[in-house]
Order: structure tokens, then C-alpha cells, then sequence
């Protein structure tokens, strides 16, 4: 076999990769392009009024790829890289699942759009595949969240107790740790304060004040009774000394209490 | 970045071949999918499972269907105290799984769904296609999840009880219509 058949059978085994399903009135492309979690790439074509749209099927935020679309800064910034330089527009749908894509009136460019949105997709999956959170600061917080979870359980009424619950569901920005419903019409906001270093341990005071901030600026204010910050005091990241005026300016710039993890039980009386 | 390899698996490899080849077993009749899953554009079940070389309670059964699509599920039997990843499993949709494999043709190494998954020699999670599944009129068929978790079954010699198969309902605890978008651009506004 010469150099010149071998290039032939390159390109009719990767042109022979490309495969289609229809669904309803939108086509899904398979494409022959492959992440590092070994899936090819799919996206979905349908005819929209006189344009083309080319989208991802809300496959990336949903998690098809079998990888979740992550939050750290790091990651991030490599989303918002290959968003613009491919230019890709995103919309969320009835369900709160993101949709990347593309689109055009010109059928010419339909080949080109989908190269693009084929190559975001790959990278971002193959990219999301990345641990980019420090292992200790990860298992720290995963730790203290299982453990101040079954704490609260432990004592409350699990009808009025919301783990991990966005303040107002419809509009899903501000999330908290816990949210308590002391009465039908009054809510104690819980945040879970840790860190595996003094970085960290900063870093997530900062969140909880502005969360807290967030939700006084919300329409949810007047049922708000109490803002609660746990205090994980065996983490290794507190140490009281450096993280004094972080914890001050919590305390007095949002009203919220501090109850250290230490005295764990003051929250029975605050939560009840 | 290579694949995933699961080195418990290479290493344990007959073990994790009786895993599939013994009979296993459930003892729930009727499979009630009701539960949000972590993924929470699916609903699952969680039912236990017995297998006769296996001592702890950890061994299950998870079946997961997409809420606004009954023709999207997965079966995954699960043995978390051996791999943290289902060791065989079954998706009737999504995304197309690449077996990267040496002396495979690369046209070969594609596999749509439906298909199944397992784990080869080296620890390797890979998908093939059952001879039903290659069959378009069956293939057809096995998009009611009714008759295809017969087919997982038989592919996992999994019964219920002696000799039996296990019956599903999806979201019993609603009005149960019958979610069917196959479509995924359906019905959004592409701005």
C-alpha cells in the first residue's frame, strides 16, 4: 500500500464515522469527532422559520457526556475561550437545561457552523473531564456539607428543612446550604463557612456574605428571620487569629449569626 | 489524558466475569421509578440485588428514565464496593461511545445507541450491539421499557425470583401520561 492509498483510507474510515438518527422534525449529526471520555460528538440540526439551527441538544448541560459542566474559575474561563472564539450563542429552555449553538440563514455556512460547535463541544467535554479543585479543599467541603446536613436533620422537621436550595426557585441564582421554614412565612437562611487552607477558609466567608447581601437585595427579604453562617471550626483552614476581621465584617455588615461548629447545639434553639 | 481504566477490574478480571455470568437476582415485582435522580432530567429506581458469590448489601439495580422522554433509559447494575462505575449497563439513547481499541477499524470503533456497556480485559468500559439491538424491527421493538428490561436481563442473567421478569412503571405517582420528546430542539426559540 503506497502513502497516497493509506491517506484514501484515512479519509473514507474517518468520512465513514458520520451518522445520522432522525428525531421528530431535527436531525441528529453524529460526528466523527471523539472526547478524551471516548464519546462522539452529536449535535442537532432543524429548520427554524428561514434560518438553520445547529445546537448541542442540551446534551452538554445535561449531562449525556457523562460529565458535568464545572464552576471553578479555571474551567470557566476555558468555557468562555471557546464560547467566543467559535462565537457560540447559548439559550436556556422550559426545564433550566442550557443549550449552546449556532445558527445561520445560508445553507453554504451550515458545514462551517457545525465544525465550530463540533470543536466546542469536544473541548469542553474533553476539558470538563479535568479536576481542576484542589483534592484536599474538595473532600473539606464534601465532608463538612454530609456532616452539617445530617446534623440538621437530626433535629428538625424534615418538611420544614431544604438542603441545598436555590432562595427563590423560579429565578434559581442565590443557593444556600440549607434553607429552614421556621413558619409558612418566615425563613432562616443557612451557609456552611469551611476551607482546607486559610485561602479557602476566606474565600467561602466572602461567598456567605454575599449571599447574604444578595438575598436582602431580593424579593424574599421580608420572610427572611435569621442568616445563619456554621462555622467549621476542625477544619484546617480556620484559624481564628487570621480570619478575625473576615468573620467580623460577616457579623456586621449582614446580621448574620455565627455559630461555631464547636457549639453546634445553639443551632436547636435558632432553628426552632 | 489517556481513557479511564479501571485497574480493580484488570486485575480481578474472572471476578468481575462471574459478576455477569452467574445468576443474579431482585425481588421487586413491580419497579417504581418516581425518584428524581442526581441528574435531575431523570427519574430512578434503586432495588437491590443478589448474587451468590456476594456478601454485602451493596449490589444494585438502577433504572433511570428522562423525564420529559419514557423512550430514554438506562439500566445499570451497580457493585460499588468493587468499581465505582456501573459494571454493566444498558442506554436505549444518547451519545455514541467510541471503543478505542487496537487493531479495530476506526469505522468499526463507533457504537450508536441502543447499546450495552461492560468492561474488557484491561478495564476498559466498552459497547457493543446485541443481535436484537443490530436488528432494526427488533431494535424497534426494545424501545418499550417494558420488553427490554427482559432483554437486559437475559444479556445479565439477572431473574426475578426463579425464573420471572420484573415489571416497570414510570412516575406512578403522577397522572402518567406518557412523555415522549424526541425531538431536543423542539419547542425552544433559538434567539
Amino acid at each position: 500500500m503506497n502513502l497516497l492509498e493509506i491517506f484514501t483510507d484515512i479519509k473514507n474510515a474517518f468520512g465513514g464515522l458520520w451518522q445520522t438518527k432522525q428525531r421528530g422534525n431535527t436531525l441528529e449529526i453524529i460526528t466523527p469527532y471523539a472526547t478524551t471520555n471516548n464519546r462522539f460528538v452529536s449535535v442537532f440540526l432543524t429548520k427554524q422559520g428561514s434560518d438553520y439551527v445547529i445546537s448541542d441538544g442540551g446534551w452538554l448541560n445535561s449531562g449525556v457526556y457523562e460529565v458535568a459542566i464545572g464552576k471553578e474559575t479555571c474551567f470557566l474561563k476555558i468555557l468562555y475561550h471557546f464560547q467566543n472564539s467559535f462565537e457560540i450563542k447559548q439559550i436556556v429552555n422550559a426545564e433550566g437545561i442550557t443549550y449552546y449553538y449556532l445558527k445561520t440563514a445560508n445553507a453554504i455556512d451550515i458545514p462551517s457552523k457545525l465544525f465550530d460547535l463540533t470543536l466546542f463541544i469536544q473541548n469542553i467535554v474533553s476539558v470538563s473531564e479535568i479536576a481542576f479543585e484542589d483534592k484536599e479543599e474538595k473532600d473539606t467541603k464534601e465532608r463538612f456539607v454530609s456532616i452539617a446536613n445530617e446534623y440538621l436533620k437530626s433535629f428538625t422537621d424534615k418538611e420544614k428543612l431544604k438542603l441545598n436550595q436555590f432562595l427563590i426557585p423560579e429565578k434559581k441564582d442565590i443557593k444556600f446550604n440549607a434553607i429552614y421554614n421556621n413558619t409558612p412565612s418566615t425563613l432562616s437562611l443557612v451557609n456552611y463557612v469551611t476551607g482546607s487552607s486559610n485561602f479557602y477558609f476566606s474565600n467561602s466567608i466572602s461567598k456567605a456574605n454575599m449571599l447574604f447581601q444578595m438575598a436582602d437585595d431580593s424579593s424574599a427579604k421580608t420572610f427572611i428571620k435569621s442568616k445563619v453562617s456554621i462555622i467549621d471550626t476542625s477544619a484546617d483552614g480556620y484559624v481564628p487569629d487570621k480570619l478575625a476581621s473576615y468573620l467580623y465584617h460577616l457579623e456586621h455588615r449582614t446580621g448574620s449569626l455565627l455559630v461555631n461548629w464547636s457549639e453546634k447545639e445553639k443551632l436547636q434553639s435558632i432553628l426552632n | 489524558m489517556g481513557q479511564k481504566r479501571f485497574p480493580q477490574i484488570k486485575e480481578n478480571y474472572s471476578f468481575y466475569n462471574n459478576l455477569l455470568s452467574e445468576r443474579k437476582f431482585i425481588f421487586t415485582e413491580v419497579i417504581e421509578i418516581n425518584n428524581k435522580a442526581n441528574n435531575h432530567s431523570f427519574v430512578e429506581s434503586v432495588d437491590k440485588v443478589n448474587h451468590p458469590v456476594v456478601n454485602d448489601d451493596s449490589m444494585v439495580l438502577c433504572v433511570e428514565v428522562k423525564i420529559n422522554n419514557h423512550a430514554y433509559f438506562q439500566f445499570k447494575l451497580r457493585y460499588k464496593s468493587f468499581v465505582p462505575a456501573p459494571f454493566f449497563r444498558f442506554d436505549s439513547d444518547g451519545e455514541t461511545h467510541r471503543n478505542k481499541v487496537e487493531g479495530l477499524g476506526l469505522q468499526d470503533q463507533a457504537i450508536t445507541t441502543p447499546h450495552f456497556h461492560k468492561f474488557n480485559e484491561n478495564g476498559i468500559e466498552i459497547a457493543y450491539k446485541t443481535d436484537k439491538l443490530l436488528d432494526p424491527k427488533e431494535s424497534k421493538a426494545l424501545e418499550d421499557i417494558n420488553l427490554c428490561i427482559i432483554h437486559f436481563f437475559h444479556e445479565s442473567n439477572t431473574r426475578l425470583k426463579e425464573d420471572d421478569f420484573p415489571e416497570i412503571k414510570i412516575q406512578s405517582d403522577t397522572l402518567g401520561f406518557k412523555m415522549t420528546k424526541e425531538d431536543p430542539n423542539q419547542n425552544i426559540d433559538f434567539l
